[in-house]
């Protein structure tokens, strides 16, 4: 599809072409978090809206647009989380609610299922920390190389494979997942 | 790409692709709405046909704070300008018997209520119930069934060019008995909003058991 809007100058157009390869990687990242279609349209929204408006300043490096934008959904996501935990959520649904339509609704919604074995394999990960399980999402569900994911989740490569290895050595002893 | 996707990035590129467009350049002054202000203002202003035809409750020598209007098949349109009319407007929808109200977003606010849409929202790794097919299917169901209920009660009207005036035509007999049906009010400043008045206020739905709470808390 192209913009319907005005035509993709500018840097536009490097955006759009970061869009059109990475929704599909955002959107999953929050289908794996959430089965709500209508948190997940706005999470990604959000996502794309912080990438947008740091996109000329701080743009990602040519290669390594999955981690910056992977990186941000992090954000947000937490951000989110420190919402919900403030009881402000309900508020926040009511501004939200009006903007799927059935159509997106169902597409958000076979997204989500699509992304189910993802997230049981990551709720059997539920004994290890935060890092650890996206340590395994990012690297094992999202493509990224360990060196990326390194980066995007803020740690040193040698520790990233420190977390690699001990959750999937839990993944193994648990039997089951193969990783 | 799925319509969804396709809509968000039109919905980027409108709201905030100006600059990448204009990488280096002067930056536009037109002002911008972010994805969600759109809609949830309801993207809706009031046409002239139901502004002729609105009940005005407000001194003829400026515009209508709100306007509640009684349609021919039972349905009301509800248009709130200005904040100030929002305690007008509940007061006419209970006499009306419908069970709608509008309640303020507001910072500071303690009101609580049972919220009737979507469960709440889980943080990662707190999903408690076993994420099976057949739960995923009834879920999947409630879900599109809770929005088609939805556009059953209530559903935007744009009528007005520009960004200025908010409607929603309620269908009483279509909220669920004994919930209560909340519309929320937000003025939208008017630096990146302005319309006519130089601002407008935002209205969305949220559906409660029993009665909807007085106020909403800001985000």
């Amino acid at each position: 599809m192209r913009s319907l809007d005005r035509p993709s100058g500018g840097r536009l157009g490097e955006f759009e072409v970061l869009y059109r390869a990475e929704v599909a990687t955002v959107t999953a990242f929050f289908a794996r978090r959430t089965r709500d279609p209508q948190a997940v349209a706005d999470l990604t929204a959000d996502t794309f809206v912080e990438a947008m408006r740091s996109f000329v300043s701080y743009g990602p490096a040519a290669g390594s647009e999955r981690p910056w934008l992977l990186t941000i959904a992090r954000r947000v996501y937490a951000k989110h989380c420190e919402r919900a935990a403030r009881r402000h959520d309900a508020a926040r649904r009511d501004l939200a609610r009006q903007m799927l339509d059935e159509d997106e609704t169902e597409q958000l919604t076979d997204r989500i299922d699509a992304e189910r074995p993802g997230r049981e394999l990551l709720e059997s990960l539920a004994g290890l920390s935060e890092l650890d399980r996206e340590a395994v999402e990012f690297v094992d569900l999202a493509g990224l190389t360990p060196k990326e994911a390194a980066a995007a989740l803020g740690v040193s490569p040698g520790a990233l494979r420190v977390r690699l290895f001990r959750a999937r050595a839990k993944l193994r002893k648990e039997g089951g997942k193969d990783v | 790409m799925s319509s969804f996707e396709d809509r968000l990035w039109s919905e980027l590129v409108r709201e905030h692709g100006e600059r990448l467009a204009l990488a280096g350049a002067r930056r536009s002054p037109r002002p911008r709405r972010s994805w969600r202000a759109p809609l949830a203002a309801g993207g809706v202003v009031l046409t002239a046909a139901i502004v002729a035809g609105a009940l005005l409750l407000t001194a003829s020598t400026s515009p209508p704070a709100y306007a509640v209007v009684v349609n021919p098949d039972g349905s009301v349109t509800l248009t709130i300008d200005e904040l100030i009319g929002v305690s007008a407007a509940n007061a006419r929808l209970a006499k009306l018997g419908v069970r709608a109200r509008v309640a303020v977003i507001e910072a500071g606010c303690t009101a609580r209520g049972v919220h009737a849409g979507f469960p709440p929202l889980l943080p990662f790794g707190m999903q408690r119930e076993p994420v099976t097919g057949a739960v995923h299917a009834q879920e999947r169901e409630r879900v599109l069934r809770t929005l088609r209920d939805e556009r059953q009660m209530v559903r935007p009207v744009k009528v007005r060019p520009g960004f200025g005036g908010i409607g929603m035509v309620i269908r009483p007999a279509a909220i669920p008995p004994g919930d209560t049906l909340l519309l929320t009010a937000r003025r939208l400043s008017s630096g990146r909003h302005a319309g006519a008045r130089g601002h407008a206020v935002g209205l969305t739905m949220g559906l409660y058991r029993g009665p909807a709470p007085a106020c909403v808390p800001l985000r």
